[in-house]
């Protein structure tokens, strides 16, 4: 697929909804689950790291203006660690979405479709993508500016709206289960932002490069925000949610919300956002897979390739038996995939390429 | 049949393809999808004509400017004191 250009905006606004999307879809549950009261902590320790992280990035990629990590892969180990690098990557993207399409399409058969097949719920989330990705890139990113505040926005209500039933109680002991567990265990829910990894491909479609390091401290630093006020907000409610399973959290969240006798299920609006949201998602990652695929193939109409790597995603769906399978792969296989990938490998190849430049420089 | 999930595929794909509309060249949700740089000055509430100095964005113009920063140059003018 042929990414247009985008502006400054609509790059935040991307790597916003890919994150946002990740942390709605039980994140914080894991969270908490593994820091107990301290999650909040923990959040924002990996918060002030994830930032950090962000900047080394914008460093190592100065002398690369305008290149993406494909590309840094190609100048460091040449094509055959593109491949490598570009085939790893659109796994990670295919098993992140597959899982999270199924795992949102399980909730809502939950809640609202009990005699639908969950493949069916799965199958329109997937015909939405391929439609936004036959219209183009542009098409996707401008939807994508339209869906974010709401979903900002929503984030915020469900956080005051929720005020009254807060326990501040729930935030001590400060440091949960020990300041190892939190600090150095909560080390691994770094993953919350693996959204990261759309960073590595953002810098050769923005219209200009040097706005790159703004572009990328703003996303994270929204997010960052939005997941701590779910996390906070989870913790602050529910007394009991270290020791339940619930199927969407923050769900159970907005089921508190209550406005008068009038607006009692305001539940609904929410999970109309939610379902935008995951269309749009969807749409992000099928279009950055294809433009991997392109360039890790030399493929002169990857749009062709649409319905193939929807086809992936679907198969990927369909992997996890049920919710539990689904939740489980969340936990211990993407989430170690994730951090091995983004924050190893890449960050070691970026290095390494640094390196490699400054020394041709040198003679 | 589909309730939310269908309401929210139609809301979808309607605003992908309003978003992807074009007219003489200008996109049809502009300036709000895509956001312009000169949004404020192309509104729903338009500012005095003296304030809106920029042409707007999606034209494309080959003069960004339609008018100096300060146009009403006499506001400012403190007369001569000779």
């Amino acid at each position: 697929m042929n990414i247009n250009k985008i502006g400054s905006i609509e790059a935040i606004v991307l790597v916003c909804v890919v994150m946002t999307n990740q942390i709605l879809l039980n994140l914080p549950d894991t969270i908490i689950k593994s820091c107990g009261s301290s999650a909040w902590v923990n959040v924002i320790f990996i918060s002030i790291i994830a930032i950090l992280f962000t900047l080394l990035i914008c460093k190592l990629f100065e002398v690369f203006s305008g290149k993406d990590i494909l590309d840094v892969c190609e100048y460091t180990g040449g094509k055959a660690l593109k491949f490598i690098v570009g085939t790893a990557y659109i796994g990670l993207f295919v098993m992140i979405a597959g899982t999270l399409c199924r795992y949102f399409s399980e909730f809502l058969r939950l809640v609202y479709f009990n005699d639908t097949p969950v493949v069916v719920i799965v199958l329109i989330f997937l015909a939405g993508a391929i439609i936004a990705n036959r219209l183009g890139f542009k098409a996707i990113s401008s939807v994508n500016l339209a869906i974010i505040p709401l979903e900002l926005i929503g984030m915020l209500i469900i956080f005051f709206s929720t005020i009254d039933a807060f326990e501040f109680n729930q935030l001590f002991p400060i440091f949960g289960y020990g300041i190892n567990e939190t600090f150095f265990g909560g080390l691994t829910n770094i993953f919350a932002f693996g959204g990261i990894a759309f960073l590595y491909f953002l810098m050769p479609i923005l219209k200009s490069s040097k706005h790159f390091k703004k572009i990328s401290v703003i996303a994270i630093v929204i997010s960052s925000i939005y997941l701590l006020l779910s996390v906070t907000s989870l913790l602050l409610v529910f007394s009991y949610i270290t020791d339940t399973d619930f199927t969407l959290s923050i769900y159970t969240l907005t089921r508190q919300i209550e406005y008068g006798k009038f607006l009692q299920r305001t539940d609904a609006l929410f999970i109309l956002i939610w379902i935008l949201l995951l269309f749009s998602y969807l749409s992000i990652v099928l279009a950055f897979c294809l433009h991997i695929f392109k360039k890790i193939s030399n493929i002169t109409n990857p749009k062709a390739m649409v319905y193939c790597f929807a086809l992936l995603f679907f198969a990927f769906a369909l992997v996890s038996t049920n919710i539990s399978v689904a939740r489980f792969i969340q936990k211990n296989v993407y989430r170690y995939y994730e951090i091995i990938l983004v924050f190893i490998t890449s960050l070691f190849i970026l290095i390494w390429g640094n390196i490699k430049y400054r020394r041709k420089n040198k003679t | 049949m589909f309730g939310f999930l269908g309401i929210g595929f139609a809301l979808f794909i309607q605003t992908l393809i309003l978003s992807n509309l074009k007219s003489f060249g200008v996109p049809y949700l502009s300036p709000y999808l895509p956001v312009s740089k000169v949004s404020g000055e192309n509104n729903y509430i338009l500012p005095p004509t003296w304030k809106r100095e920029n042409r707007p964005d999606f034209l494309n113009t080959k003069k960004e400017r339609a008018q100096n920063k300060i146009s009403r140059k006499w506001m400012f003018y403190k007369g001569d004191d000779s």
